[in-house]
Parts: C-alpha cells; structure tokens; sequence
C-alpha cells in the first residue's frame, strides 16, 4: 500500500497548494517586476552604469608680445570620490582618508564644497605620493578615482603678478547656470584680479560633456557617442609687455617700494609695468591658506596692491611741465620770462616757501627752470594762473581722469579745482596760496605712474594721448588673432609750439649740464626727461623719474617712482637710464632676431 | 547495459527533461557571468574567470555521472545506509567546524587539496535519507512521536550549519521535516502548532522592531491562549504549546541583541524596503531588482547584461544567478526557468504519490522539498520578496557542492520513478 493512500488528499492539495501559491507569487512578482516597472528599472540600470562627465576646457595661456607665456596650465591629479561615499564615518572615506593622511578638518570642508556630476573632490592636487598610495590601493578604494584637471601656473612666479592676476576656486554663487549648462562646476577655476579676471569670459573657454560607462567599481569602461559635446579651448592672449624688458624693471624695483611703467609712444602699449613689493599668483591657484591671506594683507609694504594704476602719488617736479604749459598756452609767460631770481625760496604771505637748492638757482628764464626745476621759479608762475585753468590744462594733459587702462580698479587721481576747495575747505577756507603748491606738483594733487608715463609720451610724440593697452592679442583655437586697436585723444594735449618748447626742455633737463635727470643718461641715445620728489607728510620723500627716448623720435616713455627714496634724480633716475638701455639692447636682438628669421640665417 | 537502458525506460521522462533544461541554462548563464564585459570588473576583486565556466563544466560532468550511480543502485541500499550516511555527514559538519576554510567570514567549506567541498550540501541529502527512513519506519505511531523524531533529526544538521554560520541553508533542513511528516499523517494543526511559536517569533520581532510595540505579541498570546482553551488539548499539550510560545517569543529580543550588525541591517533593510537605502546595505537587492526589472519581457540579449557585465550585480554567478537569467533572458527565460522548477517539483511529489514503499515515497517527497525550497526562497531573495540568506539555486548557480547534490537527488528521484513499484 502506498503512503499517499493513508493520508487525506486534503494535506496532499495543501502540501500542492503551499508550493504551488509560492510559485505563483513569484510569477506575479517578475511580471511587476519586468513588465509593469521594466522601463523604470531599464533607466535605474542605465544610470547605474552611465555617467555625465564634463570635458574641461584648458584655460587660454597668457603670453607676452613675443609668445613667452606667462601663464599656463599645469595638469594635476585630483583624488575624487562617488557621491554616495561623500559623509562623515563612510568606511571607504575614512580609509582614504587614512591612506592620504588628511585631517578631519579638511575632508568636511571638502565635503561641504558638494560634488560635481556625482563625484567629490576630496584632494585637489595630489602630489606624487599620493597619486601612488590611490594607485596601489586600487581595488580597496572602490568609487575613488584619479582625475587628471589642469592647473594654472605661472612660469615666472611673481613677474607681472599685479598685470596677469590670479585665478582662485569658483564659489558655490558664481557658478551661474544649473547641471550642464552650468558655466563653472564645483573647483573650477576662476580669474580674481588682472588680465585673468578681464579676459575671464575669453580664457575660460567652454567646458564639453561626454557619457562614459562605468563599472560598479566606478571604472570607466567606455564612451557613449551620444551627448558628446566637444570642449572649447580657451583664449591665447599676448600681452603687450615684453617678458625681458618686465623682468629688467621687476629687477630695478626689487627691494624697493613702488613702480614703473613703460609704455611704447606710438601706440600706448605698456612694455613693462610693476609694482614693488610683488607677490606670487601661484599661491593663490590652488586656494590661498587663511594665514597666508591675512600675512599677505597685513603686510605693510602691501604687496597685493598694485601702484602702478591704483596708487596716486603727488607728481612733484614732474608737474612743473604742465605748469609751464598752462602759463605759455595763456601767454602769462614766454619761454624767454625771467622770474625773481631764486635764493632758495620765496617769502609768500607769512609763509616762506623753500626751493629744493636752499643755495639757490639765481636768474633763470623758463628753459632753464625746467631744467633745473627750480620751485621759487614755478611759484612764480603759480600765482599766475587760477586752480580751474591748471586743472584744465592738467585734464588736457590727461591727468584727473581714467587713462582707459582696461584693467580694473585705475584710480582717476585728482587735481584740485576751485569747486574742490569750496567743498573741502570752504568758500573762504582757502586762498592763492594753494597755487604755490600746485605749481610745483605738490599739496592735494595725485597722479599714477601710469598716468604720468602716459602724459610724458605724448609730449615726447605727436602730443596725442594713447589709450594705454595691456593685451596685444587674442587668438582663438583655429588661429584667428585679434589684434587689439590703438586709440588716440581727440585733441592734442597743447599747441605744437608749446609741444615743442616742452621737448626742449625735457632735453635739457637730462642733457643740460645742470639737468636734474643726468643720471638718466644712456650711451648712444639721446633720452628727455624730468625728476620729480614727491613730499610725504608720512615719511621720507618719493622720488619720481619720467621720460622719453630717444629725444628726438621717441619710441618709449617710462615713469618710475620709488616711495621714500628722498630726491628723483638721484634714485629714480639711474633706474629709467638702465631700463632704457635694456629697451634699446632687446629692441636690437629682437630685431636681429626677426631679421634671421627672414632671411633664413641661422644665428 | 541493457539493464540501464531499461531502467532508463523506466524513469520519468518530464523530470529527466526538466532536470537536463535546468542544468543547460545554468551552464549558459555561468558562462555568460565568466564572459563578462570588458573591463567589467576592472578595479574589483572578481572571483568569476574563465575558470568559473570550465570547472562548473567539470562538477555537472561528475554529478550526471553520480546521478546515473544513484539511478542504478536499489534504492533500499540507501534505506538500510540511511543512519550510517546520515551520521557520516554530521561528523562532515562537525569537520567543517574544526578543520574548514573560512571564506568571507563563514566556515563551510573543507578544502580537499584539488577542490574544496561544502559538506552541508550532501547533508540535506543524508537528512531526507534519515528522515524518510524513520518516518517509514515508525509510521501509524503517535503524531507527536513522528513530530520528535523529525525534529531529532533535524535539528543537530540547522544548529552546526546555522554555527558555520550559514542561515539560509540551516532552514533548509526545518522546511524538509514538515512536508514528511505532513505525507505520514501529521495533521494539519498538529503541524500550526509546531510552527507556533516561530509564528510567536515573526510577530514579536516586527513588533518590536518596525511597530516599536509588543502589543501585537500580547494579542497573538491571548489569542493562542483561546485557541488552546477551545480545542480541549491534554493539559501536558496545552502547557507545552503556550510554554514555547512564551520562550520564543520572549527570546526574540535576547536573540536580536546577539545579532551581528550586519545580519540587523539585512533583516530591518528588507522591512524598511531596499530603496530606502540602495546605496548601503539594500545595495544587493537593489541591483538584483535593477537587473531582473531592466530585463523586460524579452532581456537584453544572452552575454549582454549591464548588470552583470559591469559587476554592479553581486554574487551574480551563485546566489544571485537568477537575476542574471531576467536581465538576459527577460520575463520569458524568468518564467521558463521557473516553469521548469514547477515541473520537476510536480513530476516529484506524483512519484511521490505512485512510490508503493513508504521510503520510496518519502524519499521523493523529501527531494520535491528540496527543490520546491530552494528555489522558491532563492528567486525570492532575488526578486526582493524576502531578505538575503545565502542559497543557491539548485542546478544553476555556480558550485561543486550543491550541483552535485542536487544531481544526487536527481539519481534518487529517478530511482525511485523506474522502481516505484517495488515494495
């Protein structure tokens, strides 16, 4: 007798019946499973493997004139992670974590810097070492990745530092756009100061995207050709300064305090443009540390700030020139007016006024006192003229006013008017005394290097002012260059007669046997030019020089100022001769150079 | 020769047909795992290769061999071996315990130089042997006798694997003994009563754990308390039955605390639904859910699984085969390979029912279990019904161990099929 005849077919249907309800719930389960969601787990397995990665765009190289560049990109590995692994106590973090030797403090605030397309960056730029760790811990690390990105840096460290800027991490309310369409991620660069952030919009290029599959370990396995979207190189720019002629002047300046410029007459185009104490943009690529930051500002030196077109600095002597213009345009004086003699300076109310030579210049007649800027000569002429027609002739020259440097935060500099003291002293607070200063460049005036370069060229050329330019050029990826315009004033900045009588005179003030600017001096060609010390009611005097050369043609203006230095001709100068000897020497070899380069003759 | 040819006739074509389907898609799939993509499982530590498929290759080569030995052997040769092999299997897992290979954290394996083996796998066989054996013999005894000796058998297997430790296969051995004993005359309330105080258990701890509560426990006492009131048991009975209760369920607690943390987060990810915490601990069934859901109707075509080809299935080649057979194959594979379960499950309990020696037919009851287990429990794991216990699925996921187990059991069913006559 079988077993299944002794027991009830009841417990034989419910034995059937409990496999058989198992069964069907499966059948049930697949059919939800694979028919009812299968388009929503089809997109699930989709997104599992397939990512949206952006292709960064190199940002444009910033060369001088000549192509040397100046800024470039250096590309380094960053160590980035899956997002799911981006919290505090996740075991493949904390082992990274440990691996790398990163403290707590900085994986939060990596962390917190939220992730882009999914991934984290937990170390911006790996160093060698660390690049091998990841490397060898491969599959115990998995989701973490090694990303090549590229990193700004400049060759030449602090040279030209206040002209190219710096680039720093984008913040989280710059990024503008969202997901892809986003112009900067999470880490991307950004320019912060200078050429850098001027010509951001052309640097940054555009970023491309592109879908690579992956594995569950985060490996990229391949790419999906659809929703590629090629990245756009950024803009090559070229500077007008010349990488040799900005290292001669960085090197002139170095150990001192303040600037120079050097600008090309015919076109406005600076050569050559420091400001002394520097800094080095590198250290602001990757994130400038806090302490360094605030060292950086507490500085008292402060080396961030740029004077060559921020600072503005009473222009001295220098401004006898445009003393002289505004008296001869308005016939008070000619060329041939003779003064009260000097004998170290002039009683002028209850106040004597001091001429620089306390022994005195004697007799001179306007030529001479350009020369030898002799102060009791132009408070003469001072009292000649109103504050108004001295600002107005000062604003012809270019001074109070922006030079148009594209750059951002020039200072316009300032030349009292009538109205500006009516308003700071009051309509009686003031009288014709104000002018004795003005005259010779001193009291409430300011003026930046810049400014003053600028002015001195156009009295060294065609008496036009030249826009000053920074970027020479700007060439896309396929080679198209865009050459920057040159623009010139409306008007000349006085009458050719004048003009010429002011070129005489800044000969003279070089030339002269008893020229203040000797110093500046160079063998062979003849420079024009006129010293300036600036009174510092904080410290000792700055000393300014400015010039042309050659005289006669000028091809080049330069201003150079050094903070506390005492008097122009003896500081300022020796410093514009030297850097005129590097122009004319680099201007040969360059030409030389171009000369080989056509005829085909190897050097 | 011509006495096998014979026998052969004998045997039950359909369970022949779906044992030798199974066997096929399971070689298909492992190939398909071993193949992968490439770079699929680039930065990861894969133990699936070329290798996978050869050496699976080899274990179905030994088991149809093993099978065909089963098949020619009387089955009353292993009635009169039942104990010896029985006890020869839990000298195995006591082995294991002492002299095993620890591999991911468990001990289940004996390493025997060339390959290693799983001896609890050819235990589930040894225990229908022994449990078959007893309950023919001592069949027409008292129900709760049949019920002790079942457990008596059954219950030293569940506590050595459930130390190796290996849950999934330990509940094996408990889900054979009730259909046995069902087949020999358990009733039904008899058997309501047995699982009671697991019930008791189940109640408690998702009261406790999902419901923050032990209310739900207290009804289900009271309502037991009813129950045993109303039915007239003897007072031994009665107290026996609500004592458990008691024991079990109050032990949940105790039991849970002891838990690792790992197996916690398994339990509470299942009850929380795997979607709450896909990228943690619900990762597993997440994915298999991605695999088998992205398969559709007809699958992404045989070696093309994502899934699986970029490694984001785990265990894909073993526990989690199933999966891979709905990404490829799509609902249509999915439905055939369960189909093909039901047959050889339904082809065994009619021989079971034919069987005219009360061994015979236990036997394939007990084998019809297997099967019905561990498939069922497997493709529910995979298709999120239940929480993940390792268990392979028998005849398709890769392993020496359970093929040649499963084809063991395969021989005997046959066995029994071309001699069902016998007495």
């Amino acid at each position: 007798m079988a077993v299944s005849e002794e027991i009830p077919p009841l417990r034989r249907r419910v034995l059937m019946g409990v496999i058989g309800a198992w069964y069907l719930l499966i059948v049930i389960a697949l059919i939800s499973l694979q028919l009812v969601e299968g388009e929503r787990y089809a997109s699930l397995a989709r997104e599992n493997r397939q990512y949206r990665t952006r292709v960064l765009a190199p940002r444009g190289a910033i060369c001088d004139r000549n192509g040397v560049p100046l800024a470039e990109n250096e590309y380094q590995a960053r160590v980035t992670i899956a997002r799911r692994h981006a919290r505090v106590g996740d075991a493949t973090l904390s082992s990274l974590q440990q691996l790398l030797e990163l403290d707590d403090a900085q994986i939060v605030e990596r962390l917190e810097r939220g992730a882009e397309d999914g991934r984290v960056t937990i170390v911006r730029h790996a160093d060698p070492v660390q690049i091998a760790k990841v490397e060898e811990h491969r599959t115990m690390l998995p989701d973490v990745q090694l990303e090549v990105q590229p990193r700004r840096t400049y060759r030449f460290g602090p040279l030209a530092a206040h002209l190219l800027g710096y680039v720093g991490e984008v913040r989280s309310d710059e990024t503008q756009g969202e997901g892809a369409n986003a112009l900067y991620g999470p880490g991307d660069m950004i320019g912060r100061a200078g050429v850098e952030a001027l010509a951001e919009e052309q640097l940054r290029g555009r970023h491309g995207r592109k879908v690579v599959e992956v594995n569950a370990a985060g490996h990229v396995v391949g790419e999906l050709p659809e929703g590629n979207i090629p990245s756009v190189p950024g803009v090559r720019l070229y500077l007008t300064i010349s990488q040799p002629m900005q290292s001669e002047l960085e090197h002139l300046l170095a150990g001192r305090v303040g600037a120079g410029v050097v600008i090309e007459v015919a076109t406005g185009d600076i050569l050559a443009a420091a400001s002394s104490p520097s800094f080095d943009p590198n250290e602001f690529t990757g994130g400038i540390s806090a302490p360094r930051w605030v060292a950086l500002n507490d500085d008292l030196k402060h080396p961030l700030f740029n004077r060559i077109f921020q600072g503005g600095y009473p222009p001295g002597s220098t401004y006898k020139l445009i003393t002289a213009a505004a008296a001869l345009e308005r016939r008070r004086i000619t060329p041939l007016t003779r003064m009260h003699p000097c004998h170290g300076g002039l009683q002028f109310g209850n106040r004597f006024f001091r001429c620089w030579k306390p022994e005195g210049h004697g007799s001179l007649d306007l030529l001479g006192a350009i020369a030898q800027s002799c102060d009791v000569y132009f408070y003469q002429v001072g009292q000649l003229l109103t504050p108004d027609e001295l600002a107005e002739t000062a604003a012809r020259f270019g001074l109070a006013a922006r030079t148009g440097i594209e750059l951002a935060g020039e200072s316009p500099g300032l030349v009292p008017t009538t109205s500006y003291y009516d308003e700071k002293l009051g309509r009686r607070g003031w009288g014709p005394g104000v002018m004795l200063n003005n005259a010779i460049g001193q009291g409430e005036l300011l003026v930046t290097p810049l400014q003053l370069a600028r002015t001195y060229a156009a009295v060294g050329g065609d008496g036009y002012l030249y826009r000053p330019n920074i970027v020479l050029a700007r060439e896309n990826v396929f080679g198209v260059r865009e050459v920057r315009q040159v623009r010139r004033s409306a008007e000349t900045v006085c009458s050719q007669e004048v003009l010429d009588f002011l070129k005489l005179s800044m000969r003279q003030a070089v030339a002269g046997e008893q020229g203040t600017g000797s110093l500046a001096r160079v063998e062979g060609i003849e420079v024009s030019g006129k010293t300036g010390t600036a009174q510092n009611p904080h410290g000792q005097d700055h000393a300014w020089f400015v010039a042309y050369a050659p005289s006669e043609h000028p091809e080049v203006a330069v201003a150079v100022i050094v903070e506390n230095a005492g008097h122009g001709g003896s500081v300022a100068a020796p410093i514009v001769g030297k850097l005129l000897t590097t122009y004319f020497t680099w201007q040969t070899a360059t030409h030389a150079d171009s000369l080989a380069r056509a005829t085909g003759v190897k050097g | 020769m011509r006495r096998f040819t014979q026998l052969l006739g004998r045997t039950d074509a359909p369970a022949i047909l779906a044992w030798l389907l199974l066997i096929a898609i399971g070689l298909a799939i492992v190939y398909s795992c071993a193949v992968g993509l490439p770079g699929g499982s680039e930065g990861l530590r894969s133990n699936v290769g070329p290798g996978t498929f050869r050496n699976q290759l080899l274990w179905v080569a030994v088991g149809v061999a093993a099978a065909v030995v089963c098949l020619l052997v009387p089955f009353r040769f292993f009635e009169t071996l039942a104990f010896p092999l029985y006890g020869l299997a839990l000298l195995a897992l006591l082995a294991v315990l002492l002299f095993g290979v620890e591999r991911l954290g468990s001990r289940r394996w004996i390493d025997l130089g060339l390959f290693s083996l799983q001896p609890s796998e050819f235990t589930k066989a040894a225990t229908i042997f022994a449990l078959a054996r007893f309950l023919a013999m001592r069949r027409g005894s008292r129900p709760i006798l049949l019920v002790g000796g079942a457990l008596l058998l059954t219950v030293p297997p569940f506590l050595l694997t459930l130390k190796e430790p290996d849950l999934g296969t330990s509940l094996v051995f408990l889900a054979l003994a009730a259909p046995m004993l069902l087949w020999v005359g358990a009733s039904l309330l008899l058997l309501l009563a047995i699982i009671s105080p697991a019930l008791g258990a189940v109640v408690m701890f998702y009261g406790e754990n999902v419901l923050h509560s032990t209310w739900p426990w207290a009804l289900y006492v009271l309502l037991l308390l009813l129950a045993v009131f109303f039915s007239r048991l003897y007072m031994l009975q009665s107290l026996v039955l609500v004592f458990s209760n008691l024991v079990t369920g109050l032990s949940v607690p105790l039991v849970w605390e002891h838990l690792k943390p790992y197996q916690q987060q398994r339990v509470l990810t299942f009850l929380a639904g795997e979607e709450a915490d896909r990228l943690g601990s619900g990762y597993q069934i997440f994915q298999s859910k991605v695999a088998i859901g992205s398969g559709g109707l007809f699958g992404k075509g045989y070696l093309h699984g994502s899934q699986k080809g970029l490694a984001f299935l785990p265990e894909r080649h073993t526990d989690f085969i199933f999966s891979v057979v709905g990404e490829e194959l799509g609902l249509v594979g999915a439905l055939l390979v369960v189909a093909l379960f039901v047959l050889l499950v339904y082809r065994a309990l009619q021989i079971g029912m034919k069987a005219k020696r009360p061994f015979a037919s236990l036997l394939a009851v007990g084998v019809a279990t297997y099967f019905a287990f561990q498939s069922c429990v497997n493709i529910s794991i995979t298709a999120g019904l239940l929480p993940i216990t390792g268990m392979p699925l028998p005849l398709i996921s890769y392993g020496g161990s359970s093929m040649l187990s499963s084809c063991i059991m395969m021989g005997l069913l046959l066995n029994v099929s071309a001699r069902w006559s016998e007495v």
